[in-house]
């Protein structure tokens, strides 16, 4: 920095203009490295606000897009600048910071903007600042129980677990069936060292919701303190029934078996707990090696774009939508939820190629993805890609061979292609089989038809319109059945 | 961080009657029970100018972060506990003024202290860690072993207020590595010296001695290997004691921030039980980083009540996490005597309002009044000194042991005391809490009993005395092999 200040000292006691000759503009430009850096930082937000989503306020319809700041036409064009992770993280979260705020402003009369303000502050450790943004939305809209649910979340980090149980309580209040506050408060009471407490509100919320791991699991670990052993291991069992490689549950299992005696169960759960343990740790080393500091804020500004995105389009603001929807796949190219969000907005765009290219991706990055495939089905068969549609089908059946869809899908390919069509009444039947909906009856009456059985085809159509009255192509077809079997 | 007071509902106005109401019942309550304990921090006047050093080279080294312990001891064998304060060396990177040293403060009564540093020959530059007091040459006086980040010091008491460095002579040069804190006890009262070790993030290490001299690691069997989960900690010291006078030894483990520390309940069977929870010691812990800590009959009432260090590692940790802070004021509990402990820390006197970042503590009496006062090594600071200046309600027993047969402190030695309906017992431990040493005297508060009716002292080498009808409020000397010997 002296150098500089001193060469600028010695240009201007010289008379000389600043404007670099082709000799000395090499070392102006290492000089200035800093500068470029700072500049390119900005710009790179800059770029990052280009979402152009930062409006005053909503616009029903779509605003002229910023484009960035033109650059300097008297000055050569910057060699380009590779920002290191550091400043890439840095910029990340400026925007982060940017973005939250103007939500707040652009939406002065939703609670939902301070929600995401305080999320991101959350995110970020800075739990006091989210608290404040959540307790402003609260005081918005006291119906959102899910709000109630993070300042619970905040006091219960910090060791106010009795603000914490009375957070979770109040949520109750608003949404009686608010998951996990029940299971929330029991936790906050074990904390608390009230262990008798914290079983009614576990029980109840393994009634509401039967299929929670956790419950199960806590509830083995607060009848081991209580010394009620035998529920203690019945639940942690239950645990390991619905999660067959819960660690922490084996663990609980060793100590009880260990407290009843039962040395060859307690022997055989301890080498268990060894091996999930070996491998558990296994998976947080590779998790922190491959997780940085970037791709955390990356995915962090992804997630308030994607919300973003989620109030323009409740706006009815689409151009900004689409830009934030855009933003978000940038940022967290793997999150399959964005892509699935705008695989959506293609398709009601009828962009079916545009659509088409993602869901590839999807199942790429999720090759168990039912939905995808189904997608990549649909989408093949209207491009006329018949054998892909096909293969996507049944590749759907074969992921999920107990989802409807797949099957009623693969029926009306056959029936569109004219081909393999008594397979196409078995598809249809299967999938009346596994779901009796309107739809898959008047497939199958359709793939009836198709089979020259007509009688079986006016029972199922009778059906989808005894389910679905208001549809008038059940009734409409069948009609044309009628009549045509009057002709004959 | 937040603290979270009484609470006030969000969202819905609150009537004024109900919020007068409110705050007079928070007024009767007080925020946390009253205290019998009183720490005076008296730092000021003990002519103390030690500041600690922790190597700082900006770059973050965790052996930074983890120092260091003390040691309180009688180096002199003049009948008060002097102090040796450990301190950080000059790491990679590091420029310091003067190169930082460990110190040697000698007691001279009435808390003023004089640096003996020089004069003793205790002043090792090495990046201090741990340290450990014995008499290892068993020539009466004690000698100091220091575990460093880098070469390990033993350092032979000449008696004569100086020490000399015998590390290589003695054998145990071998010392490049980072030394951690362990704790010699005995643990399934088969009279013979287990080990406990606290790692982090790793199991912790449970050593039983078979008695032959080999030992077995049964820290997962036993159940104090990892927390109540099963989830391994960032263990850091380690307090033993018999806190329900049940005549077992428990542990209490600290650990990292957003982890409970862990108070291992001895169940005699040679399993413990994680009873963090139910015994409310765990209370204002979450977070922050614990360290040093240890139980002690800080008033006198005839039970153990805790002490414990709290301070972050990273100095800028409230820029990514506001739950947390590098400062934090240390914690103080109290044993009701019901296998419960209350946080105290807000009533229990000026000195537990001295917010640093603490690591090692030290527990005796370094006054001779009769209870237990405490000293904290604070991370980069001048240390902490707090007298106890709890009201004189109960009586107490100071035990000092000579061994004659087992080492002359008689570490490894149990001893049980019973008066009237009270039974205690204690050890001499060599190595306690986080990183340090104290505790040469057992110390045992007595509650209203002026006299003890039993006293037992089994030594590790096998022999046991039993003396009786011992007058309260004194220190005896106990000698291996003279139990008919008069006491007062």
């Amino acid at each position: 920095m002296t150098g500089h200040r001193g060469s600028t000292k010695r240009a201007k006691k010289r008379g000389k203009t600043s404007v670099p000759g082709p000799r000395r503009l090499a070392s102006v430009w290492k000089k200035r490295t800093l500068v470029v850096v700072v500049v390119a930082v900005v710009l790179v937000v800059g770029w990052l606000a280009a979402g152009r989503f930062l409006r005053e306020e909503p616009q029903p319809a779509q605003a002229p897009i910023p484009t960035p700041p033109p650059a300097e036409t008297n000055t050569p064009t910057p060699p380009p600048v590779q920002l290191s992770p550091e400043e890439k993280t840095t910029a990340l979260k400026a925007e982060e910071l940017r973005l939250a705020q103007h939500l707040v402003t652009a939406f002065p009369n939703s609670e939902q903007p301070l929600v995401l303000l305080g999320d991101m502050y959350r995110r970020r450790g800075a739990l006091d600042q989210g608290v404040e943004a959540w307790e402003k939305a609260v005081r918005m809209n006291p119906k959102r129980g899910d709000v109630y649910d993070r300042i619970a979340q905040a006091a219960f980090e910090t060791d106010g677990f009795e603000e914490a149980i009375a957070q979770w309580r109040e949520g109750l209040e608003t949404i009686p069936s608010l998951r996990g506050a029940h299971t929330n408060i029991a936790r906050s009471l074990m904390r608390l060292g009230q262990y008798e407490e914290s079983l009614p509100e576990l029980q109840e919320e393994v009634k509401q919701h039967p299929d929670i791991v956790l419950n199960y699991f806590l509830l083995g670990r607060t009848h081991q303190h209580l010394r009620n052993y035998e529920e203690s291991k019945t639940n942690y069992e239950k645990a390991i029934e619905l999660k067959p490689d819960h660690m922490n549950a084996y663990y609980g299992l060793y100590n009880v078996c260990a407290r009843l005696k039962q040395q060859e169960a307690a022997k055989r759960y301890l080498a268990e707990f060894k091996q999930l343990q070996k491998r558990d740790e296994q998976q947080v080393r590779e998790l922190d090696e491959t997780t940085t500091d970037l791709d955390v804020y990356s995915r962090s500004l992804a997630r308030l774009s994607f919300e973003a995105h989620e109030l323009y389009r409740a706006a009815g603001n689409m151009g900004s939508a689409e830009e934030l929807l855009k933003q978000a796949v940038a940022l967290d190219p793997e999150n399959t939820t964005f892509l699935e969000r705008l695989v959506m907005l293609f398709r009601s765009r009828n962009q079916t190629s545009e659509a088409l290219a993602l869901c590839h991706r999807i199942a790429r990055i999720d090759p168990t993805d039912a939905t995808c495939q189904l997608n990549i089905g649909i989408l093949s068969a209207r491009t006329g890609q018949f054998e892909t549609a096909e293969k996507a089908f049944r590749k759907a059946i074969e992921i999920s061979p107990e989802y409807d869809a797949g099957y009623q899908e693969l029926a009306r390919l056959y029936l569109h292609m004219r081909k393999s069509l008594p397979q196409a009444k078995e598809l249809a039947r299967q999938a009346v089989a596994l779901k009796a909906s309107d739809q898959n009856h008047y497939v199958l009456g359709l793939t009836c038809l198709a089979n020259d059985d007509r009688t079986s085809a006016l029972a199922r159509l009778r059906q989808a319109t005894k389910l679905e009255p208001k549809n008038a192509k059940y009734a409409e077809t069948y009609h044309n059945i009628r009549k045509e079997m009057a002709s004959k | 961080m937040i603290r979270w007071g009484p609470r006030q509902k969000v969202g819905k106005r609150q009537p004024l009657g109900t919020v007068l109401l409110a705050l007079a019942f928070c007024a009767a309550c007080g925020a946390q029970s009253p205290s019998t304990i009183r720490l005076t921090d008296v730092t000021g006047q003990t002519g103390i100018a030690f500041k600690h050093h922790d190597g700082s080279s900006g770059k973050y080294y965790i052996v930074e972060t983890v120092c260091a312990g003390l040691a309180l001891f009688d180096y002199d064998c003049d009948g008060d506990v002097d102090i040796y304060f450990l301190n950080g060396g000059t790491l990679k990177g590091a420029n310091p003024k003067t190169q930082p040293r460990n110190a040697l403060y000698r007691n001279d009564g009435n808390w003023k202290f004089t640096d003996v540093t020089k004069q003793s020959g205790l002043g090792d530059p090495g990046h201090a860690l741990g340290t450990a007091v014995g008499d290892y040459d068993g020539d009466g006086d004690p000698d100091v072993y220091v575990t460093n980040f880098g070469p390990n010091v033993l350092f032979r008491n000449n008696g004569d207020g100086t020490f000399t460095d015998v590390t290589t002579a003695a054998g145990v040069a071998d010392g490049h590595k980072v030394g951690a804190g362990a704790n010699f006890l005995d643990m399934d009262n088969d009279g013979d010296t287990d080990i406990f070790v606290a790692n982090d993030q790793m199991q912790n290490f449970l050593w039983q001695n078979d008695g032959t001299g080999r030992f077995e690691e049964i820290g997962l069997l036993a159940g104090v290997g990892y927390d109540m989960n099963g989830d391994a900690m960032g263990s850091m010291g380690v307090g033993c004691s018999d806190f329900n006078h049940d005549g077992l030894i428990d542990f209490y483990v600290t650990a990292y921030q957003q982890q409970f520390p862990s108070l291992y309940k001895n169940l005699g069977d040679g399993m413990f039980e994680d009873a963090t929870f139910l015994t409310g010691a765990g209370a204002g812990t979450v977070h922050t980083v614990t360290w040093g800590n240890d139980f002690a009959d800080l008033d006198n009432d005839g039970d153990r009540d805790m002490f414990i260090a709290l301070g972050h590692l990273a100095d800028n940790v409230e820029k990514w996490d506001q739950r947390s802070s590098y400062f934090a004021t240390n914690l103080v509990f109290m044993n009701t005597g019901k296998e419960k402990f209350v946080n105290v820390s807000d009533s229990a006197g000026d000195g537990m309002k001295v917010k640093l970042s603490s690591r090692g503590v030290g527990l005796d009496d370094l006054d001779n009044d009769g209870d237990i006062d405490i000293v904290v090594q604070n991370s980069r600071r001048e240390p902490t000194l707090l007298r106890n200046d709890s009201p004189k309600q109960g009586h107490w027993l100071q035990i000092r042991l000579k061994g004659v047969k087992a080492n002359r402190n008689g570490v490894g030695a149990r001893v049980t005391v019973v008066a009237g309906d009270l039974t205690a017992i204690d050890e001499v431990h060599s190595g306690r809490g986080y990183q340090s040493h104290y505790g040469a005297r057992l110390y045992f508060g007595l509650g209203n009993h002026q006299r003890v009716d039993r006293l037992e002292v089994r030594w590790p080498a096998g022999g046991v005395d039993v003396f009786k009808n011992v007058a309260a409020d004194q220190l005896v000397t106990l000698i291996e092999g003279q139990s008919q010997a008069a006491l007062p």
